[in-house]
């Protein structure tokens, strides 16, 4: 391991962060260096000075006793939205959807369903039903919640993230809906068993500034939906794919 | 609607209020100031209850803490920053934990000195930019693994890793500046 390649790792090994092949690594490069070791201590020094000094704040009292009353209270009527209410208003919503898409191009295309789930899980500010980056959670949260089991790959990497997966309702159909994060983007990926809802259509023009690219598995079929660049998200398609397709 | 309320919240209750402190000292941090702190977590609160059925166990810390950073967003976001006039009118809700002035009664020159330096680290990470602020608060004072604080903020690992860097660049260089007899 050279200087460079040491450098890029030292943040992460002040941290505690890295897999024990790159800790060691790093340690080995450590023991030679001597532009790194005064680095080194500068920043452990520094982490020191912060936990020593205690800078938490502490919750008022007062907070913490409406908190507690308020996580005790029984839910008023705005919050219960179980799962009949919440699918008939997906629904309703879906439909007012499709209805204003209906007005405003005349031909709603299966393109624009999507898009609107992804743009309307944004707006919400409700994109993620379970928030979880380790598949071993969202995997069995979906399979839970529909008649079949999607490819769930973490593609755990720098530049793409798991951030968790929420239930959609499209064209009168759930919908297992992915969500990750690449860059400063979010791309959904919606997953259904093939032969459920026609196969997915690329379509190159984007759809009010979004892109969709689809994909067929052997038992899957996927439509990947985002506001990066046609080139980035067949990029983000095909790494996903090639997951889906290792398990 | 049939089904009964008290479980659910015994489990909220039971699941979340332990890491109230956790989201206080995040919100604070975020907002600078305890007024929008309150505001804050008392409406992560009530989104985190509301949202509580498509909790699946697992990391509660980090599932309140992202409803806490985008609370915080929506907030913090619809109004302009906050001037501060007195920053140091606040130390009557740091923790008193080993190291700090509280401890130091018996030694008033060692709590001068801490207190000075409870001060100086204070306003260097105040200072910081809010998303450099967020991952330094999340890693040194909840002491989360970058992946969770990656899952908490909504971006990639190597951002969290960056912006670390840079917030403790930025902090040694305020430090430094501070040691320099001006």
């Amino acid at each position: 391991m050279n200087h460079e390649e040491a450098e890029a790792l030292l943040e992460a090994y002040v941290d505690e962060q890295l897999e024990f092949a790159d800790t060691l690594r790093v340690e080995a490069h450590l023991a030679g260096c001597e532009a790194c070791r005064p680095w080194l201590h500068e920043r452990r020094t520094l982490r020191g000075r912060i936990h020593a000094a205690s800078l938490r704040y502490r919750m008022p009292p007062s907070l913490a006793a409406s908190i507690q009353v308020q996580a005790a209270t029984p839910r008023r009527r705005t919050f219960e939205l179980q799962w009949p209410r919440a699918l008939a208003a997906g629904l309703l919503l879906g439909l007012t959807g499709l209805w204003a898409g209906h007005l405003l191009t005349v031909r709603s295309t299966a393109g624009d369903a999507w898009v609107g789930a992804y743009v309307r899980s944004n707006l919400s500010s409700r994109s993620i039903d379970v928030l979880s980056s380790d598949h071993h959670t969202v995997k069995p949260w979906l399979s839970a919640r529909l008649p079949y089991s999607p490819p769930v790959p973490e593609m755990t990497g720098m530049a793409d993230t798991l951030l968790g997966a929420r239930v959609d309702y499209i064209e009168r159909t759930a919908v297992a809906a992915l969500v990750y994060q690449h860059g400063k983007h979010q791309v959904d990926v919606f997953v259904w068993p093939s032969g459920e809802r026609p196969d997915p259509a690329t379509t190159a023009a984007p759809i009010a500034g979004f892109r969709l690219a689809a994909l067929q598995l052997q038992n899957f079929n996927a439509v990947f939906v985002s506001d990066m660049s046609a080139a980035e998200l067949a990029e983000f398609r095909d790494r996903w794919s090639a997951l889906a397709a290792a398990r | 609607m049939s089904s009964s309320p008290a479980p659910r919240n015994n489990r909220f209750v039971a699941e979340m209020l332990p890491h109230g402190a956790a989201a206080y000292n995040l919100a604070r941090w975020l907002s600078r100031n305890e007024a929008d702190a309150r505001d804050i977590v008392q409406e992560s609160f009530a989104r985190a209850l509301q949202y509580f059925d498509s909790y699946r166990g697992g990391d509660a810390r980090s599932w309140l803490l992202r409803i806490v950073h985008n609370t915080a967003n929506t907030w913090l976001g619809s109004r302009p920053p906050v001037v501060h006039a007195e920053p140091d009118d606040e130390a009557d809700s740091m923790e008193p934990t080993p190291g700090s002035a509280a401890v130091h009664d018996a030694d008033p020159l060692s709590a001068v000195i801490s207190q000075d330096e409870a001060r100086v680290l204070r306003q260097a990470i105040a200072q910081l930019p809010a998303e450099y602020r967020e991952v330094l608060i999340l890693r040194e004072f909840e002491d989360l693994a970058y992946r969770q604080i990656a899952a908490i903020v909504g971006c990639p690992i190597g951002t969290v890793m960056s912006r670390l860097a840079r917030a403790r660049n930025e902090i040694g260089a305020r430090l430094r500046a501070e040691a320099q007899p001006s």
